[in-house]
């Protein structure tokens, strides 16, 4: 820690010097319109020094000299420069343009004009952005961005996000991409460790801490050209956001509020009603509660029937503020913003709410240095009392779960815990247990710009982000959960702590024949840690106090937890960018990373990438094809890497465990080695290889990017399975290859554009296939790690040849029936066989049943290992036909990643009103549909759906869709097809109709602009998924088409509106 | 220019000075193995570990769910499920199910959990003999005693590991990122059983007869001594009695061919003998069980007089050190809350043990509690626990009693120590014709049968004679004299017929010529009742039945999963179909993915 008190004084030491500058003044007018033109930004060409104008149209700027060259650039118009000169004041007229090829994007440690880039960048502007109405960046990115594929991992509030660029690279627990906010580069994966049952996970979504509309862009880099230049963690590709900076001009205050509702899904999951129930439990004789004393049927028929899908999803409410403030004069800009939002969920009990504050603050201290800081912060709170689980059972399930299998009928008291299942009714569940989340994250930057020369300038920035988790969990003993320990109150507090030290020089130069340079040259050092400690107490004597009863909870829960893991990073960066006479453009970078997570000759790894683009459109022989506006090749080759694996995976490390001595008198702590050291881990490498054309057409009415890419992942990290033997799960290992090929294809189109009227499309496709091309000698291993090993154990699985996580199991051929066995036929006199009618089939059945004798397979009708077949039990197919069914007969059933996903977005504007209709899809990916296990669970009082009850085998109605559900066999747990699912899905994303104000209204208001919108979303999904939501992700990168009983996400309407002053 | 030189100057000196220690990892609040096991109380600490492991459901490193610990609840069920002791009862239990009707899964807890949780002692073990510096010449004192008991404990890990799977890998260093993948072969059981007895003579060697520091609970000489009694007879009676078809054997991992019967000197009978002798020289030796009731060893006793190891379980602290034995087993109380899920096969032990003598009432609960707390009586068998494993009840007990059970798990006990002793006696007699070994075994087995009776009138479990071991008939051998004697010898379900209470036979099996037609076979069956009724609930039925070669005949005479008189549908009376492979259970699917052999029948 020393070091950083260190790194700060030296930071502070370097000397500043002024020069000599100039100031120049204009105004700015719209082509379209003659309007003067507000919120125009004005840069000093291959520098930071910039400015906005203001509500008349002008601008001042200092600028350094008459060489200087000023870039206005705003959003839909085509960007001008301007060469400074002896020149003192300005008029420019700015043409509109309905994609704009010289907006500035940002590239890692820098910016580009759109038009520079050589690497595949994907990006959301600031008007994408703004007439995008959301309280989530997952909605806002989902869908429009190709190859870029975004799923929240459940519609819960709050929930965390998952993004995949170009397919999973990895095997290990980080595929996710590296994200930088406001330059503080933050990888999800950094947050790791978890105290008991989940109290005390760090893990913070970085994203959930911003407030959306304080979001100026997103870019998302997605090749290696892109990506290299962060090294270690581009190789899942790199989000970088960057939020609304202060604008030169009078305080310009945008206020915008947003309300609205959200409803249950679309689908409603028919279970069995309370008639329907007791009849079943009945049938299975099992409970007294459902016979009468004479062991006749009790009927349930005049008691109330409870559909709990209706008693548990409600109608929630959800209402967004949002105030910005930025203004600023010359030296000084700012921008602040607050906001506040809460999010219901739509099933009781479940919010998320989230206060954020913002300041940006430039200053300019002199003329040749500048200061420029960011703080940033949030407090949210979930209530996640709901957390759909993947891990419990019975009691400890989650409420969806519950939801579905709570039994409907009321067979007495119906609060009273369930004596089969553990639990209480869902309501119950929901209303008592307590399950609250809170963060409060601060994130700052503090930069410095120094200018050394005209051309050369240093920026060292210190920044972090420094985030408090507190989790409160309460199981109170009148639930399920909690019964058993008498009532449970845990308490978790995280602390996730990171700063990084940056330090870039910039050179920048450009030469008569419009050839020009531009480099960086970096070092930085960044420090990640967690620390959780948690605490856990039950056997509450009074739980008056809810969640704040610990003290009067009699029993610890040992061990108690404290863990810090600490890891840190050092890097040296550099890249050079060349374009020649503007047509040819090279690239070139490299970075060095040195990682505390290696060790010896390992830690440091060099990550080089190049890249080369054409601009065939100026050309000589295309400047006269007045019909293409831009086309451009582009060419890149990069290796980038990553170390995404818990801090300490070289180390044998221990943990505490204890015993109690004379008959649980005297406790003893004792040790036990929890991890084996890795060997000699380094670095995983992934090269990749892009390439690209931008093609843009009628006055760039019609853009088209294609891109196809292939990527090479190797010296994998991955959490090898080794054998139970050694006493764990797996060793963090360098082992093996995967591959990923893709092609994404995005295309913009506006399609009528004319004073009235203007229709614009925007469309995205991709494709990626994944494979795994080695695992060091081994075939394949599975992925079982982090969910529930007992059912479906063995689904996914990492097999050479096929893509990572792929599904796998039996192929289910239907239910052995009647005519499989030998039993049911008759035979005549000539040794003919003839099946039973079905009245003899089922009695036969019964009888022997009842004797406990064994049926007799038909010949060529496989048997099964390990189990007795017997009719009614689920049928697998004889993959190497050798009679009988077992491991052998496995093979790949399922791909959880799509074969095409995408967008389509179709906006429309006529005179004031817009309206954007948002559509995501996703194609060919199968889901696991996990939840059957429990819905189909025999012999417990837990309630089934109606399509498995009716079309499940039963000895008189011997059905061939689902198992009989009386057979003892354990069949539901193993993976097949029966539970593998099209996951298939076109939903409506977001569909929003807006109005603005005319400008006269508006000037008589005193108003600069008003937008008063209606916004629905997920309110229409097209698929054959049987269970609520198809778009689901979990949290497993090598289970990721998993599913049980996943959250879904509501259909949400919004109204709101706009003012800026 | 110059400022360049300044930064870059500025750069080096950065990069210098904190280069060196920046990138360095210091797991704070971990510590690692290179910096423990160095002081004697490093290894106490270890040895800790390694007894965690007897009673914990939770491996740190392994993500296994449930309650499936060693002898929490995974020996419980391997040792019970699928026997004449018990049915289970409540249907969420799956996977007990599965085990009791043999349709055991690989993927399923009980192998993984036992599998994993087993190998799991073992490494913590092993931690400890591979690094603790002793040598020959180390005297004895706390490091050496410390070695010992983690010998102690493996030996057990490994015993259960080879009882329960066969021929598994024998693992004695720690093993390593490095090392981990040599191991994919399975080693024969013999060579499972050399390291066993080596590790139970060290330990029996080095250990006191007391338990060190007074805690109970850990390792003493005697247990060492007891185990290796019931290691011998395993072997010795594995050989003799269990026939495993030659058709199923796979290069010794599941066959004990190479155990010595037929040497004087280094016979397996004879060895659990001397290891018996060992035993009773700490007790009464010409009546070890003399003056030790029965209940001396059960609810709400614990670590008993007749105890020799036991695993210890607490309410105290957390649901993780609570053990389950009372909560599948324990009297119904309450509330039907997810307890008693394993029941006595009552009726069945109803109508074969003697309702005098002492062991009844506590093997057999028939009352219940009532929601307060008060003791009914219970007429309907199926809902029968063992008052053995009972829980206190009273309305003052918190809730949480029931779900938390603080009986320990008796791993070995004295009666057992005799009834090796009996057994083996009476091997060697039919080895070797001697009389004397058949006088032996029967006296020891009377000192049981004393016992139990307590104090009975003498008819209630009466001596037995050896002449009617002997020679039983008094006729030529009639059907119903046949009977009569089988009756005298009590039967074993399945051998003979069961009567319910009501009187009606439920069902018959015909009795075959030749059995029980020769004293070594009239002593198996008096001695596999004996076990029956003085170890109910203990988790030995399955090892016994599998060893004495009975498991096929006597559970193909009983329905698994419900007692007769329980009210259930028919239709899930299911055979359990035992084959002969059954004398093993299956590795775990995710083990057999590495390369080891999975037994006969499973794949």
């Amino acid at each position: 820690m020393k070091n950083k008190y260190l790194i700060l004084s030296a930071m502070l030491t370097f000397s500043l010097i002024a020069t000599a500058q100039k100031t120049v003044r204009g105004v700015i007018i719209s082509s379209s319109d003659s309007t003067k033109m507000i919120g125009v930004t004005i840069l000093e060409k291959g520098t930071r020094n910039g400015t906005i104008s203001n509500i008349d149209g002008e601008f001042s700027i200092r600028v350094t000299s008459e060489k200087s060259v000023l870039t206005l650039s705003a959003i839909g118009y085509k960007t001008t420069e301007i060469l400074v000169g002896n020149r003192s004041r300005f008029h420019v007229v700015m043409e509109d343009e309905s994609y704009n090829l010289d907006e500035t994007v940002v590239i890692g440690y820098g910016t580009a004009k759109k038009s520079d880039l050589t690497g595949a960048v994907g990006s959301l502007s600031a008007k994408d952005i703004e007439n995008y109405q959301t309280t989530n960046i997952d909605n806002m990115m989902g869908g429009r961005i190709a190859g870029v594929n975004v799923t929240s991992s459940s519609g819960e509030p709050g929930a965390g996000i998952s993004i995949r660029i170009r397919g999973a690279s990895s095997v290990n627990s980080d595929v996710e991409p590296l994200y930088v906010i406001d330059g503080i580069p933050i990888s999800k994966s950094e947050s790791v460790g978890t105290a008991y049952g989940g109290i005390g996970n760090s893990s913070v979504d970085p994203l959930a801490m911003i407030n959306p509309s304080d979001i100026k862009s997103i870019e998302v880099f997605k090749d290696a050209s892109a990506t290299a230049i962060y090294g270690s963690r581009g190789a899942n590709g790199v989000v970088v956001i960057t939020t609304k900076g202060g604008q030169e001009g009078r305080p310009k205050i945008n206020y915008s509020t947003s309300f609205g509702a959200s409803f249950r899904p679309q689908k409603t999951i028919e279970v069995l009603d309370g008639v329907q129930f007791s009849d079943y439990m009945y049938l299975q004789g099992m409970y007294p509660l459902y016979q009468n004393e004479d062991g006749s049927k009790r009927s349930y028929a005049d008691s109330t029937s409870y559909n709990w899908q209706d008693k548990l999803f409600r109608t929630a409410f959800i209402q967004n503020h949002s105030l910005n403030v930025g203004g600023g004069t010359l030296q000084t800009k700012y921008n602040v913003s607050f906001g506040s939002s809460s999010t219901q969920g739509i099933i009781r009990n479940s919010s998320f709410e989230r206060l954020t504050g913002r300041i940006n603050l430039d200053q300019e201290i002199l003329s040749n240095l500048n200061l420029s800081t960011m703080f940033n912060f949030a407090n949210t709170f979930q209530n996640g009392s709901v957390v759909s689980s993947d891990t419990g059972t019975g009691s400890g399930a989650g409420v969806i779960q519950q939801m579905l299998t709570f039994r409907p009928v009321n067979t007495g008291a119906l609060d009273e815990i369930d004596s089969q299942t553990n639990s209480a009714n869902p309501v119950m569940y929901v209303d008592n247990m307590v399950k609250t989340n809170e963060v409060l994250s601060l994130q700052y930057n503090v930069a410095l710009m120094y200018k050394l020369l005209n051309m050369l300038n240093f920026r060292t920035s210190i920044s972090g982000m420094e985030n408090r988790i507190r989790t409160v969990e309460f199981l109170p003993s009148t639930i399920g959960p909690g019964y058993l320990m008498n009532g449970r109150n845990s308490r978790g507090n995280a602390i996730q702590s990171k700063w990084a030290f940056q330090n870039t020089f910039t050179y920048y130069k450009s030469f008569s024949d419009k050839s020009k340079i531009n480099a960086v040259l970096g070092f930085t050092m960044e420090n990640n840690s967690n620390r959780i400690e948690s605490v856990s107490a039950q056997n509450i004597v009074d739980e008056s106090l809810n969640e704040e009863s610990i003290s009067w909870a009699s029993e610890v829960v040992l061990p108690l937890t404290n863990q810090l893991y600490e890891n840190t990073l050092m890097s040296f960066l550099g890249r050079v960018q060349y374009y020649l006479r503007d047509k040819y453009l090279f690239t070139a970078s490299l970075r060095s990373d040195g990682s505390s997570k290696f060790t010896g000759n390992n830690k440091f790894s060099y990550f080089p990438s190049t890249a080369f683009a054409w601009r065939i459109n100026e050309e000589p022989f295309l400047k006269k094809a007045d019909k293409i506006s831009n086309l451009k090749l582009r060419m890149s080759y990069g290796r980038t890497g990553n170390q995404s694996i818990p801090a300490y995976s070289s180390q044998n490390a221990m943990s505490a465990v204890y015993y109690l001595f004379n008959g649980g008198d005297k406790l003893s702590l004792g040790s036990t080695r929890i991890r084996i050291a890795a060997d000699n881990l380094k670095w995983e490498t992934t090269e990749q290889l892009n390439s690209g054309i931008d093609l843009g057409m009628f006055n760039s009415r019609l853009n088209i990017t294609l891109d196809a890419y292939y990527k090479y992942t190797y010296d994998l990290l991955l959490n090898q399975p080794v054998t139970h033997i050694a006493g764990v799960d797996y060793i963090v290992s360098n082992i093996g290859s995967v591959s990923n090929k893709g092609i994404e294809l995005s295309i913009q189109s506006v399609n009528i554009r004319n004073r009235k009227f203007m229709w614009e499309t925007d469309f995205n496709i991709s494709h990626n296939k994944n494979k795994v091309l080695d695992l060091g000698g081994v075939e394949s291993f599975f992925a079982n790690s982090s969910y529930d090993p007992n059912i479906f154990p063995n689904a996914f699985i990492v097999k050479k040849g096929e893509s990572i996580g792929a599904m796998y199991g039996r192929v289910y051929e239907g239910v052995y029936q009647y005519a499989d066995f030998l039993d049911f036929y008759n035979s005549n006199d000539q040794g003919d066989m003839t099946l039973m009618s079905l009245e003899e089939c089922a009695a036969k059945y019964t009888a022997i049943s009842k004797s406990k004798g064994s049926f007799t397979l038909a010949p060529g009708v496989a048997s099964r290992a390990g189990v007795v077949a017997g009719p009614g039990m689920a049928k697998y197919k004889d993959l190497d036909g050798n009679g009988i069914v077992n491991d052998e007969d496995r093979k790949v059933i399922g791909r959880s990643d799509p074969l095409l996903y995408g967008g389509i977005t179709n906006n429309f504007t006529f005179s004031n009103f817009d309206i954007s209709v948002f559509f995501q899809y996703s194609i060919g990916n199968n889901i696991l549909n996990a939840s059957y296990a429990a819905l189909s669970m025999r012999y417990v009082n837990t309630n089934k759906t109606l399509d498995i009850w009716e079309n499940s085998w039963k000895p008189l109605s011997p059905g061939n869709r689902y198992p009989y559900m009386t057979e003892l066999e354990g069949n539901s747990l193993l993976p097949s097809t029966l539970v593998v699912e099209d996951g298939s899905y076109l939903r409506l994303k977001d569909f929003t109709i807006g109005y603005t104000l005319p400008k006269r209204i508006l000037s008589r208001l005193k108003l600069s602009n008003l937008r008063l919108y209606v916004s629905a979303q997920n309110i229409w999904t097209l698929t054959s998924y049987s269970m609520y939501d198809p778009e689901i992700a979990s949290n497993d990168p090598l289970a990721m088409g998993r599913d049980k009983f996943s959250f879904p996400r509501a259909r949400t309407i919004l109204g709101g509106l706009s003012i800026v002053l | 220019m110059r400022q360049f030189k300044n930064i870059w100057l500025m750069f080096i000196i950065l990069f210098s000075a904190t280069a060196c220690d920046f990138l360095e990892e210091d797991p704070e609040t971990f510590p690692v193995v290179e910096n423990k096991y160095r002081t004697t109380k490093d290894f106490e600490i270890a040895l800790v570990g390694a007894y965690e492991m007897l009673g914990s459901t939770k491996i740190p490193s392994i993500n296994i769910s449930g309650d499936f610990g060693n002898y929490r609840y995974g020996m419980l069920v391997i040792g019970e499920c699928g026997t004449d002791e018990i049915c289970v009862k409540n249907f969420q239990r799956q996977e007990e199910l599965n085990v009791d009707s043999y349709a055991i899964y690989p993927t399923e807890r009980p192998v993984q959990a036992l599998w994993a949780m087993m190998y799991q002692g073992v490494s913590r073990c092993n931690a400890i003999i591979s690094k603790a510096p002793v040598t020959d010449t180390t005297e004895i004192g706390n490091i050496k005693s410390i070695v010992a008991e983690a010998k102690f404990l493996r030996a057990l890990y490994y015993f259960n590991l080879t009882r329960i799977f066969g021929g598994v890998p024998c693992i004695e260093e720690p093993l390593t990122a490095a090392t981990w993948k040599g191991v994919t072969k399975r080693d024969s059981i013999s060579k499972v059983y050399r390291l066993i007895i080596d590790d139970l003579n060290f330990a029996s060697q080095k250990l006191l007869p007391g338990p060190r520091n007074n805690e109970t609970g850990r390792a003493t000489s005697v247990a060492a001594f007891g185990l290796l009694s019931r290691v011998y007879l395993h072997a010795a009676s594995m050989k003799n009695t269990a026939n495993i078809p030659t058709d199923i054997q796979l290069n010794g991992v599941n066959s004990y061919e190479w155990v010595e019967l037929n040497r004087n000197d280094s016979n397996y009978y004879q060895l659990c003998i001397n290891n018996c002798d060992s035993v009773f020289k700490h007790f009464n030796l010409s009546d070890p069980l003399n003056g030790i009731s029965y209940s001396s060893n059960f609810w709400p006793n614990k670590n008993g007089p007749e105890s020799l190891f036991e695993v210890q379980f607490s309410t105290a602290y957390s649901v993780d050190v609570t053990g389950q034995i009372g909560n599948p087993f324990g009297v119904e109380g309450l509330s039907d809350n997810g307890r008693n899920w394993l029941r006595a096969l009552a009726s069945e032990y109803f109508n074969t043990c003697d309702k005098e003598e002492s062991r009844f009432k506590w093997n057999v609960a028939n009352y219940r509690y009532d929601a307060a707390g008060t003791k009914i009586s219970n007429t309907v068998a199926k809902y029968w626990g063992f008052i053995k494993y009972n829980n206190d009840f009273s309305i003052s007990a918190t809730r949480s009693t029931p779900g938390k059970t603080p009986q320990n798990w008796i791993v070995l006990r004295l009666a057992e120590v005799c009834l090796n002793y009996a057994e083996s006696k009476a091997e060697l007699y039919n080895l070797s014709n001697n009389l004397q070994y058949l006088d032996e075994s029967v006296t020891m087995l009377n000192c049981v049968r004393k016992r139990a009776r307590g104090s009975a009138l003498s008819s209630v479990l009466p001596n037995i004679d050896i002449a009617f071991i002997q020679n039983p008939l008094k006729t030529d051998g009639t059907q119903e004299e046949l009977n009569d004697i089988y009756k005298k010898l009590k039967p074993i379900s399945g051998i003979i017929s069961i009567v319910a209470p009501d009187g009606v036979e439920v069902q018959s099996i015909t009795i075959e010529p030749g059995e029980l037609d020769s004293p070594i076979k009239r002593m198996r069956a008096l001695l596999l009742n004996e076990r029956k009724w003085e170890f109910i609930g203990e988790g030995h039925r399955w090892f016994d039945l599998v060893r004495t070669g009975h498991l096929k005949k006597i559970l193909d005479g009983i329905d698994n999963m419900f007692d007769i008189a329980g009210a259930h549908p028919d239709e899930l009376k299911k055979p359990r179909n035992v084959k002969p492979y059954h004398i093993f259970r299956p590795l775990p699917a995710r083990e057999t993915e590495f390369g080891f052999e999975q037994n006969y029948g499973y794949n």
